[in-house]
């Protein structure tokens, strides 16, 4: 029996969740090599692809969400909006969003799970999911037409 | 489906899924695309969402990230653990407890097709009365089984009812002649060693019997071994409690088979 490695292609995706979630590229990476780290014993208990990008989703989510918690976003989000401009954009917006519209609008865009997956992920029903993804557009959407630049620097929420 | 719940599932549908959304997703979309006012939103979306996935997809990941799949290493002996972990599987167990199952019910079949010959049914059910007697059906009678042809034409004209030869010698409990499907098997009781043993003829055609060839053809019926042979239209069975090796020992044993030496007498 193989035991399950990552694609490069499932890692790319896991980062940019990751990025999208923090807004802070070192802590995003950060979050999904330690997700890697020690993932070989449950991830060869999973025995479909679905169940293992679920695990390691989670496992990104929980590190993204708990640095958050700890302040290190804050910290790195003040002192690389204006010292590093390789940050996109479009993660900082994410970034700015409540949970948990934050992460299923992050999972909608990458490329790791379908609609009914998503909300699986959030314990929801396919019509709470729905309405989870449309106040996110609508904040999205806001966000984006203000200019939001700003919103990367504004406190990112506690969990 | 109407329009409010169509407009809110839309907000779950990408446009590059290719068939893969939820049958109910895809079924709002195409109410959507033709509702007019709806139609318009599900386009502003579709465009929002295409420059948001483009944004996405233009995030590089660092250099450094794909060489943590170099040191991704499966655990040791991870691989005995996936194997038990499989094993404990539920449907799994559940299938190798029913392939178990068919396996044993195919060799079960297997043995009892080579017991099987035609009028095996009838023989089995002989025996299958004899386990079901009390004894007090058996007329004592005390000679030798080769006499007992004799004795069952005289009292129930029964013609070539007689033992096999070999077996002529051995000393009778009791005999009877029963009906099995309206046919008469003669039976005889007698002790041959350590088992007490039944002899039962019969004409083959009353009971669909054909064996190839004279030889003794050895078959179980539950606890009983029985040995069947055909001869000019005639049958004997040996019958007794034991296993198929119990009966090859019985019929080759010459204790059994062979008449002990006639003494001489004085007058000779």
């Amino acid at each position: 029996m193989h035991s399950y490695v990552p694609s490069a292609e499932t890692l790319h995706e896991l980062y940019r969740f990751a990025l999208l979630l923090t807004a802070a590229p070192e802590t995003a990476e950060r979050a999904v090599m330690d997700s890697l780290t020690g993932a070989a014993g449950p991830l060869a208990q999973l025995r479909c692809a679905h169940g293992r990008n679920r695990w390691l989703a989670a496992e990104v989510r929980r590190r993204c969400l708990a640095s958050e918690t700890a302040g290190i976003n804050n910290d790195i989000a003040t002192s690389r909006v204006e010292s590093r401009h390789d940050i996109p954009d479009v993660s900082q917006q994410f970034a700015s969003l409540p949970e948990p519209q934050r992460t299923a609008l992050a999972l909608f865009y990458v490329n790791l799970f379908d609609a009914e997956e998503i909300a699986q992920f959030l314990h929801l029903n396919l019509d709470q999911l729905a309405a989870l993804l449309a106040a996110g557009r609508t904040e999205l959407q806001r966000r984006r037409a203000d200019g939001s630049a700003a919103g990367a620097v504004a406190p990112t929420r506690r969990v | 489906m109407n329009a409010r719940t169509a407009e809110n599932l839309c907000h779950c549908h990408r446009q590059n899924e290719n068939g893969r959304d939820n049958p109910r997703i895809q079924k709002a979309v195409r109410f959507a695309e033709q509702h007019g006012e709806l139609r318009a939103k599900l386009e502003q979306q579709r465009h929002f969402d295409r420059h948001i996935a483009a944004e996405v997809r233009a995030i590089t990941p660092p250099p450094t990230l794909p060489a943590v799949l170099s040191t991704f290493q499966p655990q040791d002996g991870d691989t005995h653990g996936s194997i038990r972990s499989i094993l404990k599987q539920p449907a799994i167990l559940a299938v190798a407890i029913g392939l178990f199952v068919l396996v044993g019910l195919f060799i079960r079949e297997r043995v009892r097709l080579m017991d099987s010959f035609p009028g095996h049914e009838a023989v089995a059910r002989m025996i299958v009365t004899t386990d079901e007697m009390s004894g007090i059906e058996l007329e004592p009678v005390n000679t030798q089984a080769g006499k007992l042809g004799d004795w069952f034409f005289l009292k129930y004209g029964l013609e070539h009812y007689d033992p096999p030869r070999e077996f002529a010698h051995l000393e009778t409990a009791g005999c009877r002649v029963f009906k099995q499907d309206g046919f008469p098997v003669a039976q005889i009781a007698v002790s041959a060693g350590r088992h007490h043993v039944w002899f039962y003829m019969f004409r083959a055609e009353d009971f669909g019997v054909r064996l190839d060839g004279e030889d003794w053809r050895i078959f179980t019926e539950e606890a009983w071994v029985g040995a069947v042979r055909e001869k000019g239209g005639s049958c004997v069975m040996i019958a007794f409690v034991g296993n198929r090796g119990d009966m090859e020992g019985f019929l080759k044993d010459e204790a059994v088979t062979k008449p002990p030496p006639v003494p001489a007498t004085d007058a000779e």
